[in-house]
């Protein structure tokens, strides 16, 4: 009887910092669609565990036994610029998969861990959680270059008007084949919150990049319809102020609470040092009153 | 919901910081799967108003957000020291030294110059339309006139002169076209009511498209049809003034033509024209014949 040794993903392992990052940017905007893939690693559990036998259809006649399974921790993500913005549909384009793949490399590098892409996320704003077949679909793609790949979904902007109580809600899934149809169909993978007392660099990194994104985004766009020849003087000007205020309104949502954020962050981990000397000093000092 | 303990304490903060519109931020996350695959984060705001904690919207500022459109009357308030600074920086690049802002006054000039444009052209139209009343009404006060002087004249019985004759330009053209070479045909200007206006011939291009006349009809070969259309005189309708030059006899042409503006070239080659005979289809005798309209 042929085996065949398939990994599959036992959970998913999410930083606190790199939660953080992602609720921040599926937040920024109820209107599209945000998107950013998960730097991470993904640890061998190997150990055989016979409830992940998985039967083949009896036309194959062939059992497949599942004896690696492993865990995605994901340490950071990386926001997305988007080329296209919509309300119900996000694309990364391969360009996209290979700069990120060389973030991922670097990142390694720095931290001395294997680091890799090892999943995508993107927002449901005003609408469900689960994955639609589009989604379900892509993530079948992806599981095709590896199979522990896993997505993530981050649904925001539900309000419950009668009880006036705003909902975020997040979940993990992969694809698997659909033995009935020809199509695929959604596995739940379960995810928790890995909590971190301080802020990784990576997450750092990525959550500051929001702002730069969302600017270029929008120059990208202006320059788009700045090209147009056949735009009179009096459309150009108007077109100029609605470039500027997009720029205000992502200064003022975005910009200004991120740095209001981060300064206070620094005064807080400020005032946590001095707190942190002050029990060293007196931790040293009682282990030399006891020498 | 808020538990005892929480709305004690939120009370206790409220006397503490002397702050009596302290909100409450209620957080409550969930496991909604049992595979523990979706989590929910709840979360609420409550305020504590006339001894009652009362539930109030809570809106996550964001980008899409359609209050944006208008003109705002709150800005966001914003404490980071960095911001600000950044703002102050480059505030002098949008503000004037009094306050305004450079861009709205450049728009309201730009505006005002095409407010002027307007007054100035409405001005000129106004003029124009003046002008356009006061040759109506002298147009109409002269028609009036000469109203009054054609029922005199009539009445006198006296014979009407034909004020300004218009010329019968389609018969100027047709004779130009079709008899180009013909300098008898062209040596005098003929009215519409066939009087004789000019000695001079008309040296006037009309443009005038003249391949559809009804006098020219298309001549369809047919073993049964006779080669030789059928003539038939019009009724002059005045016979005074006529045009001097003796009327000819308009022949047509048995080959068989396939352009009807080359076939009417072709007839008109002929010397003989006979402008007041029409040409009938052979499968319209007996019925009475169209007139050519000039």
């Amino acid at each position: 009887m042929a085996v065949r040794m398939i990994r599959k993903v036992l959970a998913v392992h999410l930083e606190s910092d790199a939660f953080l990052v992602c609720l921040n940017h599926a937040l920024s905007t109820e209107k599209e669609e945000v998107m950013g893939l998960c730097i991470g690693e993904l640890s061998d559990d190997a150990r055989s565990d016979s409830k992940f036998i998985h039967a083949e259809t009896e036309a194959h006649a062939v059992a497949e036994k599942m004896d690696a399974t492993g865990i995605v921790h994901i340490h950071s993500v990386i926001i997305l610029q988007r080329s296209d913005k919509t309300k119900d549909r996000v694309e990364i384009s391969p360009e996209q998969l290979s700069a990120a793949s060389i973030e991922a490399e670097r990142s390694a590098e720095q931290t001395g861990r294997p680091l890799r892409i090892v999943g995508w996320y993107h927002s449901h704003p005003h609408i469900t959680v689960w994955p639609s077949h589009i989604d379900v679909h892509t993530q079948a793609m992806y599981q095709m270059m590896d199979q522990g790949f896993v997505g993530l979904i981050f649904a925001c902007f539900i309000e419950d008007k009668t009880t006036k109580t705003g909902r975020v809600l997040y979940t993990c899934f992969q694809s698997v084949q659909d033995p009935k149809s020809l199509g695929y169909e959604r596995i739940e993978i379960p995810i928790h919150i890995v909590p971190h007392t301080t802020i990784g660099k990576a997450c750092l990194t990525s959550a500051v990049e929001l702002p730069r994104i969302l600017c270029q985004e929008e120059q990208d766009e202006y320059r788009r319809i700045h090209k147009l020849t056949h735009l009179d003087s009096l459309t150009k000007i108007h077109n100029g102020s609605v470039f500027t205020k997009h720029l205000c309104t992502q200064i003022s949502t975005v910009c200004g609470p991120l740095l209001q954020w981060l300064e206070n962050r620094l005064e807080q981990n400020q005032q946590h040092l001095q707190e942190l000397e002050q029990e060293k000093e007196s931790l040293m000092e009682e282990l030399s009153s006891l020498d | 919901m808020m538990t005892f303990r929480e709305q004690l304490l939120h009370r206790n903060l409220q006397t503490q910081l002397s702050s009596p519109e302290l909100v409450f931020l209620l957080l409550t996350p969930s496991i909604t799967t049992e595979s523990c695959s979706t989590h929910c984060l709840e979360h609420a705001l409550y305020k504590h108003q006339k001894g009652l904690f009362h539930r109030v919207p809570l809106v996550v500022a964001n980008l899409g957000m359609s209050d944006q459109l208008g003109y705002k009357t709150e800005s966001a308030s914003c404490t980071s020291t960095g911001f600000n600074k950044a703002v102050r920086t480059h505030s002098s690049q949008f503000f004037n030294e009094d306050g305004s802002l450079k861009e709205v006054h450049k728009i309201n000039e730009m505006y005002a110059a095409i407010q002027e444009e307007l007054r100035s052209l409405c001005q000129k139209v106004e003029q124009s339309e003046r002008e356009v009343e006061k040759l109506m009404t002298d147009i109409n006060r002269l028609k009036e006139a000469r109203k009054e002087q054609h029922v005199q004249t009539k009445a006198a019985g006296g014979k009407t002169v034909q004020n300004n004759p218009q010329e019968n330009i389609l018969l100027c053209q047709a004779l130009r076209t079709f008899f180009p070479e013909s300098e008898v045909l062209h040596s005098c200007v003929i009215s519409l009511k066939n009087r004789h206006i000019s000695q001079s011939g008309c040296n006037t291009n009309h443009h005038l498209d003249v391949a559809n006349l009804t006098l020219m009809v298309e001549y369809v070969h047919s073993p049964d049809a006779s080669p030789v259309a059928q003539l038939t005189k019009r009724k002059t309708l005045d016979t005074q003034d006529q045009w001097p030059v003796k009327k000819l006899r308009l022949e047509t042409e048995t080959r068989p033509m396939t352009d009807p503006r080359s076939s009417h070239q072709n007839k008109t080659s002929s010397s003989n024209l006979d402008i007041d005979t029409e040409m009938g289809s052979t499968e319209e005798d007996g019925e009475y014949p169209r007139s050519p309209t000039f």
